[in-house]
């Protein structure tokens, strides 16, 4: 069938099979290799996108349920704001990376600092638990979120809530 | 599954017609477990989707000063967004424990309601709050209580070639409330048994009690519930320890394996305990 | 050394990110048995383009000789495991050639497959590691008291950032292979052999590793060999990557261990015997089996002092996939034996823990490992520390009241705090194989700019950045005037794997002297300049040196409570202090000490996986439930200030934090947990 959908803020058509996963759409057909096609079960979270503005895993959205809706990976992510606040917050703490989860790991962290209510601590210990990444310190990586969140509200962060 | 056709109505209306002309076509909401465990089950046959992201007023949430209504698609984080003045255990527990926050982001209220291998998690926390259903097919629609779901012998039944739409949960608030996955899923199965329950007290006794495992079966003994309320807090050794062993024979018959029912019985005797605690 | 001309085919930094025009995808096919002689490999009809390739194919050797092992590159007559590759599927469209790996049967005439390793016969061991001294049996006889336990440690997965693939395409007349791996010139050592060519006409350029935790030592060779010959016999670029299912069921994983103690105290509780069987299941074909036994039979003991030691480990090559190299090789499950033993031993000579930990290290000129050490084991430097930031002593004994006065003793005391004690061994002469002698090159050029050759990634941006502030220092440069070159074999020599904090004890301290050697030339030869610096070998006249003397040295704490109502351990904090010598940034060790704990707890809980019935099954990888970040309980790391050469930090976490999980769990139930990881790898019994 043919997918129309909007991909990094251009208009895209492709002809797919319906249930082929995004994942290996965005891979494949656009060349996008930040992402990766690893668990293909919603697990490891490598393959998140921003679908209409919320993270999802892209291999559990299947080619038909993109038509006409919104697709932003972390090539377009890159070009954002967002993407600069969190990155300078990964920087200042001193977070490391091993090259294969930084992507979802910094759209994790970019859907928290773009939701409209100010994440609690629950909020991003959850959403940052949406990668399972075997690389990082997970003081330094949660730290460097808070002070993301706190840098956003332009306030003292609040751990309590 | 092989498809050869997806139908994306953008209203509930135009979804039943679609049904009515293909009574096999399978609806898609979030698609999290259609995606992973439950595509197995179409084989090879193809199958007709029925693509139900466009239809507005499934993802509607209303409250009233009883009830909160979710639309089926709602999304789980949705539900977990809520305020939490709203008083939503155990909803809001078992939406939890789904997978990340971004599948939750996928997941909906309805897709895992009306799962068709398995009871899914935010059954039993909904089968503990007495939510009531809307399902709606060629030939009207309805309200139902959502034990209506469960067969005789305590398997998931899901009719045929209708649509779930709404699932209407009383906000009314229990006293105590709990919900936790029954160990890890048994081998040949995706996802483990969830337990629920849920209490009221009056004066110092039960006055309503749940107590529920749900997974390929559901387990509710009607009888301990009955034998229990009424009863003055706090709760005698011995009645909880009765209560323990009652559950976890009721899990064994219903063959939720050895470990989770054996658990299933940990969690009644537990959560009893607690609430003579609370109780005092 | 450097390359002639520039390369036809684009630098990749992961394997997935291979160029894909014009390649073909290679697919496996696998034995469907564990053992036994194959007796048909029925294909289906492959369409133009597409070729199956079998080990009469191969146009070199068909077995990859890996570290004392010899590995069929494609299994022939014979199957060894569940898995093994028997042929290759090699063409354009990535899911045709999935397609026709589902069509292809392998027919293996089944044998009893054989997957035990605790007791077994001389046929199937295949390393022995010894350590003995002085009269163990005469000493245990007299012994106040004898303790025994049985300590077991389970596989585990690597479970890699990426799962294991390779890529191969031919740039003019050198074929190009992309590996993430450890060790790139094995790679290129098995790929020539594989071809039947020189091993200059084969260049392979490391990818990024990711967590590796040591898996990727010699495995990515067998893979580089696939997707080589799947390149050299279609012409075309070749990539195969395994799927996680793949990776999880077939590549190698942590190799299980059953460490069979008795320990002689005397009166006062002092070890006075050691008696120790280890047994190791290699699986199939045992690469590294002699490395592994070597390093258990050393880190057995521990830092204790012990007059009369009987250290016995054995590998045993079983039908399961191949197990091997986890983090320390071998080092790791014999450290959680040794310092559940110390615990046990506590317990019989009715002391806490620390204080017989205290009276029973080595001192200096203690002989236990053979040679006398030249320095006394730093247990006292670290655990005053340790203890104080933990408050260990009184948690300790407020947890032991609660232990002893419960009322009722069926029910678990609830509250658990652990401690470990134990080394990490250093390198030595692991990587100096034969005529390889790693090295490094650094060449300062005309414009006064560094670049460093090594044929191994620094490991993170932190290590890059001490070699370089080292390199700029050593010659008065800014470190932004340093450029570390990507590895590859045809540009930087060879400089050994990149394990056992090769990178900070050898690579880091080749750089600093190759460094030193162009600022000696510096203003006496015209630039450009190039020093070559190799690993020295130990001379044979040296005397003897104890393994533990340039250990680095940690202690773990793990405070842990039960849930009140299914009694699963919830882990409250972690504290490790570490002696390591000279620290290079405190920041980015105190990192990977932290990250390393975290992930060594999720080793202790969640990564269960039991092969005593056979091999793995998609079932148990459903079920391998690994750590998220929101599951890391508060860990403080601290290191004592010490002026020795910068030891490996690496591996101390993975040793320490399960030991002190485990004693902590010990305490908890009022029972001994003599099992990771936990309900788990009960491994036969």
């Amino acid at each position: 069938m043919t997918i129309d959908f909007i991909l990094n803020g251009e208009d895209v058509s492709l002809k797919a099979d319906p249930l082929e996963r995004l994942s290996d759409l965005l891979r494949e057909r656009f060349g996008l290799s930040s992402l990766m096609s690893d668990c293909l079960a919603g697990f490891c979270g490598k393959c998140v996108v921003y679908l209409d503005g919320r993270l999802v895993n892209s291999c559990l959205v299947p080619a038909f349920k993109v038509r006409g809706s919104e697709v932003v990976s972390f090539e377009g992510f890159k070009s954002t704001d967002t993407f600069d606040a969190v990155s300078r917050a990964f920087n200042d703490a001193g977070a490391e990376f091993c090259g294969f989860c930084d992507a979802a790991v910094f759209m994790a962290a970019g859907s928290l600092l773009d939701s409209a209510e100010r994440p609690g601590e629950d909020d991003i210990e959850e959403t940052m638990s949406t990668v399972y990444c075997r690389c990082s310190t997970p003081s330094i990586t949660l730290g460097a979120i808070r002070g993301a969140v706190e840098a956003k509200a332009g306030g003292k962060y609040d751990r309590a809530r | 599954m092989r498809v050869d056709e997806v139908a994306a109505p953008q209203t509930v209306a135009e979804a039943l017609a679609i049904l009515k002309r293909r009574p096999d076509a399978v609806p898609w909401a979030g698609g999290t477990l259609l995606m992973t465990v439950e595509s197995a089950a179409f084989g090879d046959k193809p199958a007709s989707l029925l693509d139900l992201g466009g239809i507005a007023e499934l993802t509607v949430i209303n409250r009233s000063d009883r009830y909160l209504e979710l639309g089926a698609c709602v999304s789980l984080s949705a539900i977990l967004a809520l305020p939490r003045s709203l008083s939503l255990e155990p909803l809001r527990g078992a939406a939890g424990l789904v997978g990340t926050a971004s599948v939750r982001n996928l997941a909906t209220i309805g897709g895992n309601v009306a799962a068709r291998g398995s009871f899914m998690t935010c059954f039993s926390a909904l089968a503990c709050m007495d939510a009531a259903m809307e399902i709606r097919d060629a030939s009207g629609s309805r309200w139902s209580s959502i034990h209506t779901l469960v067969d005789e012998d305590g398997r998931p039944r899901f009719p045929r070639a209708a649509l779930l739409t709404r699932i209407r949960v009383p906000t009314a608030p229990w006293d105590a409330a709990s919900v936790h996955p029954l160990g890890m899923a048994p081998r040949g199965e995706a996802y483990p048994a969830t337990f629920a329950a849920a209490a009221r007290f009056e004066k110092e006794t039960i006055s309503e009690l749940r107590l529920l495992a749900a997974g390929k079966r559901l387990v509710r003994d009607r009888a301990l519930e009955l034998s229990l309320v009424g009863k003055r807090l706090p709760l005698s050794a011995k009645d909880v320890d009765a209560a323990r062993s009652a559950a976890r024979d009721e899990a064994i018959e219903a063959e939720l394996g050895a470990g989770p029912a054996s658990l299933y019985g940990t969690y009644v005797a537990s959560f009893l305990a607690s609430i003579q605690e609370e109780g005092r | 050394m450097k390359s002639s001309r520039a390369s036809s085919i684009p630098a990749i930094a992961r394997l997935s990110d291979f160029p894909l025009a014009d390649a073909v995808y290679v697919g496996t096919v696998r034995s469907p048995a564990s053992r036994g002689r194959i007796t048909s490999i029925s294909l289906p009809h492959l369409p133009r383009d597409y070729r199956s390739i079998t080990a009469d194919d191969i146009p070199g050797s068909s077995l990859m000789v890996a570290h004392g092992a010899s590995v069929p590159v494609l299994a022939s007559g014979r199957v060894s495991y569940r898995g093994e590759p028997v042929a290759l599927i090699v063409g354009p469209d990535r899911r045709k050639v999935a397609e026709a790996l589902a069509l292809t049967k392998v027919r293996v005439e089944e044998e009893e497959a054989d997957f035990s390793f605790e007791a077994c016969g001389s046929r199937r061991l295949v390393a022995t590691g010894r350590l003995d001294s002085g009269d163990v049996d005469k000493a245990m006889a007299t012994a106040a008291r004898v303790v025994e336990g049985d300590y077991r440690v389970g596989p585990q997965d690597h479970y890699y950032s990426e799962p294991q693939g390779s890529a191969a395409a031919f740039d003019y007349d050198k074929l190009v292979v992309f590996s993430s791996t450890q060790w790139p010139y094995r790679v290129r050592a098995a790929v020539a052999e594989a071809l039947g060519v020189k091993k200059e006409e084969v260049i392979v350029r490391p990818t990024l590793l990711g967590s590796h935790l040591d898996g990727k030592l010699w495995y990515p060779s067998l893979l580089a060999c696939h997707a080589a010959v799947a390149a050299f016999l279609s012409s075309r670029p070749a990539l195969l990557l395994l799927s996680r299912a793949e990776d999880f069921l077939y590549t190698t994983k942590r190799a299980p261990m059953l460490a069979s103690y008795r320990a002689g105290l005397d009166e006062a509780g002092r070890l006075v015997a050691l008696d120790s069987r280890i047994m190791i299941n290699t699986g199939a074909y045992a690469p590294f089996a002699e490395d592994i036994v070597r390093r258990a039979a050393r880190a057995a003991v521990g830092g204790y002092a012990c007059p009369d030691v009987r250290v016995v480990a054995r590998a045993v090559r079983t039908d399961l996939p191949p197990m091997g190299a986890f983090v320390g090789l071998g080092t790791g499950p014999a450290t959680f034996a040794a310092e559940r033993l110390a615990e046990d031993c506590a317990a019989a000579a009715e002391v806490d823990p620390d204080r017989w930990r205290a009276e029973n290290v080595a001192e200096k000129g203690d002989r236990t490992l053979g040679p006398p050490l030249r320095r006394s084991v730093p247990f006292d430097a670290v655990a005053d520390r340790l203890l104080a930031i933990s408050d260990y002593g009184r948690k300790r004994s407020s947890f032991e009241l609660i232990r002893k006065r419960r009322p009722d003793p069926s029910i678990p005391a609830g509250y658990g705090i652990g401690l470990a004690f134990g080394p990490q061994l250093p390198a030595t002469a692991f990587g100096r194989d034969g005529a390889s002698v790693p090295s490094v090159e650094a060449t300062l050029s005309k414009d006064s700019i560094l670049t460093i050759r090594a044929s191994v990634y620094p490991g993170s941006r932190s290590a890059a950045e001490i070699w370089k502030e080292s390199a700029a220092a050593a010659l008065g440069l800014q470190a932004k005037a340093v450029r570390i070159l990507a590895p590859s074999t045809d540009t930087a020599p060879d400089s050994g794997p990149g394990s056992l904090s090769r990178n900070v004890t050898v690579v880091t301290r080749l750089v600093q002297s190759a460094c030193e050697g162009l600022a000696a030339k510096r203003f006496r030869e015209a630039l450009p300049i190039t020093v070559r610096k190799a690993q020295r070998a130990r001379s044979s006249r040296a005397a003897p040196e104890s393994p533990l003397d340039d250990a680095s040295w940690g202690g773990a704490v793990v405070e842990l409570e039960l849930d009140p109502v299914i009694g699963t351990p919830v882990v409250r904090g972690v504290w490790i202090v570490v002696k390591a010598g000279r620290i290079l940034s405190r920041k980015a060790a105190a990192a990977t000490i932290e990250h390393d704990a975290a992930a060594a707890l999720g080793l202790c809980v969640g990564e269960r996986l039991d092969l005593s019935g056979g091999p793995a099954d998609l079932e148990d990888l459903r079920r391998y439930r690994l750590p998220r970040i929101k599951d890391a309980p508060a860990i403080v790391v601290e290191f004592i200030d010490d002026d020795a050469p910068p030891c490996g930090i690496g591996e101390l976490s993975y040793a320490l934090v399960p030991p002190a999980f485990a004693n902590a769990l010990s305490q908890a139930l009022d029972a001994r947990s003599n099992s990771m990881p936990l309900g788990g790898a009960s491994e036969g019994r």
